[in-house]
């Protein structure tokens, strides 16, 4: 990205400054600043070890009257390449500082009418055919860069869209540089709304630029779906979806078969919720990305398993899961179980898993929480267990007075691996104080690998006095995944190092 | 080429400053959007103009999110004939979604339940996507405080917060530099 392209954007946007202070309109500034030393994660590669950074995101969301921009300007400094100590001279570096306007958007609204143009989030249905959305800040964002038109009509809303991928730059892992897959996706779908329920059909066109095989010619996929959402009462809700779709991948014709469907229903004593799966083939994927070694998915049907549960094969699925619960003391204590089972993989190789789990979650006093749970997984092959996992979940917030609270967060997981067996789990314990912050100590450990960092503790501070101000500081080592803290919930990638954040977040005018 | 576009970057910031200085005293108007609730009626935020509205965004796996709602049906519970609205934006993913509607039905939630699948709408309020986040809203649509995150102790300030905006039947300036 030029620098001539960014600050043509920025003062196109800046340019709007003042019509849009007379007018009363608004403009929100969102400022996330990094510093960041990562040391030896001792993950057995010396390549992503000893480094500084330097990151910082800007976003502006503009508005005036039925007009809205939003930009997203993001700066990265590296202070060294540790990708390259031992590489050959002349290799080009993975960690990449840059100032790259990530996203902008411009959208006007007229009565029945939506018009988009730059980067938008998509979705269609429950993700089965398109799901282009950001996560996290630091995970995983992907978006279409394009135009989008939306009519909204009293029963009818209709949609088309077209553009290329464009997903966020540096990798929030491994903050190594990736390159935009820039894959052709068109898509249009029609929704009618009879009363409480839509009855929508969508169609989709993606067109790979690399191809797997430059000499087998191009990768493209074409695929049309539908689904009902039938929200019957609050003691019943179906929703269905389905969908088929051909691709050519490496010089192969594919066909593949989608299916979904799931029912809430109030049954009294407790309430229900059931969910099937059926997936055949079934993949709507674009070029490959050589530093992540895989391609770039653009859908995620739902999976049947927990939120933060590793799925590996989301392309060949047959299951279901049931979960029934009970809610106690006019809802503030529910009771839960489930249980799930889903067998993955090409039929000549299918896995099965099955996960039962059960557990509470109960809000008491003003403001404390305890929620609490455990279970087992298990997937085998042709009878042989190829993997079991015990867990015991607890979060338990307790409020002290006065604005202070106690905060304890425990995970822990037995698994085997091919009949080997080893642990992993975090533990979050803390003080939180309403308007001040967050003093948390967090213990982490993962024996799966011996040749790899067993045990991992970290400090964390957080800063809170102000809503536009917020500041965190980490020291230590900390496993990845999805972790709260001091009230905010973000998907945390693997870090040993330290780390200083500051968040700005106010209203410009 | 890095150090130029640096120097472009601190050069806007340092042009879009001056303008906070000069922000006037009402809030800044906020975006109007259009979201299906979980029971298929349609939702416009500025159908709620005249209420003070409390936008909640929030996740089925997110837990300080699962302290906030009863607290904030609390609020609305109490303070509903006054003139209070609550917005529960959801934004769970194709993984969770099919948890919401249980979610909701057994935790006695009676405000409206908007779906934001593609979290379009939490991206204008909040492009960090962080959760939770809160952004109230006056009675004549402007924008007026907002929280990110959820400790205990919030609900007592949330409560003094939602009475003065009740209260003031006017406008109250974000609390911004």
């Amino acid at each position: 990205m030029s620098a001539g392209r960014i600050a043509t954007a920025l003062v196109v946007l800046l340019a709007l400054l003042p019509s849009a202070s007379r007018a009363q309109e608004s403009l929100r500034v969102t400022n996330t600043t990094l510093l960041e030393y990562r040391g030896n994660n001792e993950n057995g590669i010396d390549t992503d070890d000893e480094y500084g950074i330097g990151l910082d995101k800007l976003y502006l969301d503009g508005q005036v009257g039925d007009t809205s921009a939003h930009l997203q300007l993001d700066g990265v400094y590296f202070t060294a390449s540790p990708d390259l100590r031992s590489a050959p001279a002349g290799q080009r570096s993975a960690y990449v500082s840059e100032v790259r306007l990530e996203r902008f958007r411009l959208q006007h609204e007229f009565s029945e009418v939506t018009l988009l143009g730059g980067d938008t989030h998509l979705q269609l249905g429950r993700g089965i055919a398109l799901s282009l959305r950001k996560v996290d800040e630091l995970g995983l964002d992907q978006a279409l860069r394009g135009g989008h038109v939306v009519w909204h009509g009293e029963t009818v809303r209709l949609q088309a869209f077209g553009g290329i991928t464009n997903i966020a730059n540096m990798d929030g892992v491994t903050q190594r540089h990736l390159e935009d897959p820039n894959d052709t996706l068109a898509g249009a779908s029609a929704t009618l709304h009879a009363g409480p329920a839509d009855i929508s059909v969508h169609g989709l066109f993606l067109q790979n630029r690399v191809p797997t095989l430059e000499m087998a010619g191009d990768d493209h996929t074409v695929l049309g779906g539908a689904y009902v959402d039938l929200p019957l009462s609050y003691r019943l809700s179906l929703y269905a979806e389905g969908a088929v779709q051909q691709y050519r991948l490496a010089g192969t014709n594919h066909n593949g078969t989608a299916a979904y469907a799931s029912a809430d229903m109030d049954l009294g004593i407790v309430s229900l919720l059931v969910e099937g799966l059926y997936l055949s083939d079934f993949r709507v994927a674009g070029s490959f990305d050589e530093v992540l070694q895989q391609p770039n998915f653009y859908n995620q049907p739902p999976t049947l398993e927990r939120y933060d549960q590793e799925v590996l094969d989301n392309q060949n699925v047959r299951g279901a899961r049931a979960k029934i619960s009970r809610p106690l003391l006019d809802g503030r204590l529910v009771l839960y179980v489930n249980g799930m089972f889903r067998q993955f993989g090409p039929a000549e190789a299918a896995v099965d898993a099955l996960h039962g789990y059960g557990g509470f979650e109960l809000t008491y006093g003003s403001s404390s929480r305890w929620f609490a749970s455990a279970g087992y997984r298990e997937e085998t092959q042709e009878g042989r267990t190829l993997k079991t996992m015990v867990h015991a979940e607890s979060d338990w917030v307790q409020e002290l007075g006065k604005g202070y609270s106690l905060h304890l967060t425990v995970n822990h997981e037995a698994r085997t691996l091919d009949d080997r067996p080893y642990i992993r789990g975090t533990t979050l314990f803390g003080m939180e104080k309403n308007r001040l912050g967050a003093l948390m100590l967090e213990v982490g450990y993962d024996t799966q690998n011996p040749n790899q960092r067993q045990f991992f503790l970290a400090g964390i501070f957080a800063w809170h006095t102000y809503d536009w101000l917020t500041a965190r500081a980490v020291v230590g080592s900390q496993r990845g995944g999805l972790k709260c803290i001091g009230g905010v919930c973000r998907d945390f990638p693997a870090f040993t190092g330290a780390r200083l954040e500051a968040v700005l977040h106010y209203d410009l005018l | 080429m890095f150090r130029r576009n640096l120097i472009w970057l601190i050069a806007i910031l340092a042009l879009a400053l001056p303008f906070a200085s000069g922000a006037e005293e009402a809030g800044p108007k906020a975006p109007d959007f259009s979201l299906r609730t979980l029971d298929g009626k349609r939702v416009k935020l500025s159908d709620y103009e005249g209420k003070v509205v409390l936008l909640s965004f929030w996740a089925t796996w997110c837990a300080p999110c699962k302290q906030e709602l009863p607290i904030l049906q609390r609020l609305l519970d109490k303070y509903e004939k006054e003139g209070l609205a609550v917005l529960a934006v959801n934004i769970d993913d194709p993984k969770t979604v099919a948890e919401v509607r249980r979610f909701v039905a057994d935790r006695k939630l009676r405000m409206p339940v908007l779906l934001d699948g593609d979290s379009k709408v939490l991206g204008r309020f909040n492009p960090r996507h962080s959760l939770p986040f809160l952004q109230a809203i006056d009675r004549e649509g402007r924008r007026a405080f907002h929280h990110t995150g959820f400790t205990s102790g919030t609900e007592k300030e949330l409560e003094e917060q939602v009475v003065a905006l009740l209260g003031s039947g006017k406008t109250e300036k974000s609390e911004s530099p």
